[in-house]
């Protein structure tokens, strides 16, 4: 077992949500889940199953209730807050069903976003988040701002930004979610091959169809990963 | 993130406010205007009566026919002043003789009615010898003609206050004949304007020799009284010690007790003393200023800078997401803070500015807008704008990434 290649390793995650008067939800109810690099991974279950709570979890935006969770073989519980978001930016690019651009910037800007913080190497960046969105297609739209871009235009930009800091992992809640079939397609096929430049990237969905691009599946249901 | 890019991306954020959250750092504008006003017009008194001080003597002392230093004030010497003893001759015969005096002279003073070009009205008029003129070299100065000297008669040197402003539009100039209570005056001189807050009275007024303002006021004083004593003293000395000589002189000579004495001598460091507790309380009423400018300020601030938190608490989850730590958060949030302090102060500056251009112009209030004005009040603002942005910075720091992501 070579804990070299495992990205992150989740071991019985459980995550409880308390809603008051003695009532929880259970989101998550003892996942154990590894991702491998250079994987292709599609998350599949129904509305409510608990994949949104997944991500979060494989994503260190969530902390478990309990279980342990490694990325890159460190146990996340020994870090603090602050360097659970460092790592976050290093290491993860996240993109979301309702794109999650800040409207009060340009598409430029916002693939920058994550290079403002400097975590990395923070010179050339306004030129690296051109050349990236370049790559979108976006290349003749840098300048403008989310609400001049279609909903296609404004995932591609998202991904740009999740691709910008060169992250080990990028994870997408239900990307095509919000897209027509023929743009979800075209978000599908770009994610694809970012999956065929070695990217490691795992997709959320409720639908069958995006199963059969990716090489794994992941299947969820009330909290738990269903046995294969 | 480090303070030039922070900077950027806040600074960014505020240009696309809208003009609603701007409207709440009024309250920071108006407590600027306050303090710059009051700063710099008490910074004006101060630098006023330094110069006044500077240029009237520090040896200086005078004596009034009046029990308190407290009625010399609210009378002033532009009023008459209720007096409760007199002062003679011989009073100042004897000062004269003091050891540490080293000039002493008299003066008389009272209204008079002037006529100048058809033109009657009532002035203040002060007689005195001429060895007053070169006891005050640098107060009073000449800007046309000449003083008089002792033993002319029926001739007046005129403040410039007096000369410029008492008639209106008809100037007095040294030839110029002025009928004072129904006698022709020749003026000899008119005096440089001293133009200090302190001194309008004095550059009101107009000299007359001794003797002749004795016939002017015939009939209100005695045959042998003076109005007040001017004393300079000798370096060498200790003015207090030659005060406290006087006192007991001048009581002896009215057979009171120096307790009940019936007259008061001013030194010129009580004068500033007195100045000096005036403007401690003006720096107090300040001080009560500034801390309601900033707490009215704070307050908006602190408000516009909640709902700026609320507004955006998605894109706080997106920075989160990209790897902002609350540091980060902190420090966007705090800028924003602290920008909108510094803009408040900017503008409370020029409208401050303004406000005092004005009171110059419609009272001719004396004002020093200082750099240590402008820098107190850039050091204010930002600072302001830092506390007030304290709590709602750090209630956006401290968000939660995932419910921050999924708010709407
Ligand atoms: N903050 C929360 N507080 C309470 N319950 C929550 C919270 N977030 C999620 N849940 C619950 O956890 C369960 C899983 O939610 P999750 O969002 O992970 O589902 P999902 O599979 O992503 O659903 P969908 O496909 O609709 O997005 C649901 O029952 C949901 O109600
Ligand atoms: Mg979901």
């Amino acid at each position: 077992m070579s804990a070299g290649n495992d990205i992150i390793r989740l071991e019985k995650i459980r995550k409880i949500y308390p809603m008051g008067k003695g009532v929880t939800v259970e989101a998550l109810r003892g996942v154990d889940l590894t991702i491998k690099k250079g994987e292709f991974v599609s998350i599949l279950g129904p509305s409510g199953s608990g994949k949104s709570t997944l991500l979060h979890m494989i994503g260190i935006l969530d902390s478990p209730t309990s279980g342990k969770r490694y990325i890159d073989g460190i146990d996340t519980s020994r870090m603090g807050e602050d360097e659970q978001a460092r790592v976050r930016g290093l290491k993860i690019g996240f993109i979301f069903q309702t794109f999650n651009l800040i409207p009060s910037l340009t598409a430029l800007e916002n693939v920058e976003l994550p290079l403002m913080l400097c975590r990395g190497a923070c010179a050339g960046r306004r030129e690296r988040a051109a050349e990236l969105l370049r790559q979108v297609g976006l290349g003749e739209r840098l300048d403008h701002h989310p609400n001049e871009l279609s909903g296609g235009q404004r995932q591609r930009v998202a991904i740009a930004r999740a691709l910008v800091n060169e992250p080990e992992l990028i994870l997408a809640d239900e990307p095509t979610g919000n897209l027509d079939s023929k743009t979800g397609h075209e978000i599908l096929m770009l994610l694809k091959s970012l999956h065929g430049q070695g990217r490691t990237v795992v997709i959320i969905t409720h639908d069958q169809y995006i199963t059969n691009v990716t090489d794994r599946v992941v299947r969820i249901k009330d909290g738990m990963i269903e046995k294969v | 993130m480090n303070l030039p890019e922070a900077t950027k991306y806040s600074f960014n954020n505020l240009i696309r406010r809208s003009l609603r959250s701007w409207l709440t750092i009024l309250g920071m504008v108006v407590g600027v205007i306050a303090i710059v006003v009051i700063l710099s017009v008490s910074e004006g008194f101060n630098r006023d009566i330094n110069t006044q001080m500077s240029s009237f003597g520090a040896d200086m002392m005078f004596v009034y026919p009046i029990s308190s230093l407290e009625s010399a004030f609210s009378g002033g010497s532009g009023g008459l002043m209720t007096t409760s003893g007199k002062l003679r001759q011989a009073d100042v015969d004897d000062i004269q003789g003091i050891p540490g005096v080293k000039a002493v002279t008299r003066g008389i003073f009272g209204r008079a009615s002037l006529s100048f070009k058809g033109k009657n009205i009532t002035g203040f008029i002060i007689g005195v010898d001429d060895e007053m003129f070169d006891m005050y070299p640098t107060y009073i100065e000449v800007e046309s003609g000449r003083v008089f000297r002792n033993g002319e008669r029926n001739v007046a040197f005129f403040g410039n206050d007096a000369a410029n402003k008492l008639f209106g539009k008809d100037k007095i100039e040294p030839g110029s004949i002025v009928q004072m209570n129904g006698r022709n005056f020749r003026v000899v001189g008119v005096q440089k304007l001293i133009g200090t807050s302190l001194s309008s009275a004095d550059d009101a007024q107009i000299y007359v020799t001794f003797d002749d303002a004795r016939d002017l006021f015939r009939g209100q004083f005695l045959e042998d009284e003076v109005g007040t004593i001017m004393i300079q003293a000798d370096s060498g000395y200790n003015p207090e010690d030659i005060k406290d000589t006087i006192e007991h002189k001048l009581a002896a000579n009215h057979r009171v007790r120096v307790d009940d004495k019936d007259f008061t001598v001013i030194t010129s460091a009580q004068i500033s003393e007195i100045v000096g507790t005036i403007l401690v309380s003006i720096q107090l009423v300040l001080g009560a200023v500034t801390l309601i400018a900033s707490v009215v300020g704070a307050i908006g601030i602190a408000n516009t800078m909640f709902m700026n938190v609320l507004e955006r608490i998605r894109e706080i989850g997106i920075l989160k997401s990209v790897g902002a730590t609350r540091n980060d958060i902190l420090m966007l949030f705090l800028i924003e803070s602290a920008i909108i302090g510094l803009a408040g102060g900017i503008i409370g500056l020029a409208l401050g500015y303004l406000t005092l251009e004005l009171l110059v112009y419609l009272f001719a209030i004396p004002v020093f807008l200082r750099l240590r004005i402008i820098a107190f009040v850039f050091i204010f603002s930002i600072g302001t704008g830092v506390l007030a942005g304290i709590i709602p910075s750090w209630r956006a720091a401290k968000m939660d990434p995932v419910e921050a992501l999924s708010y709407d």
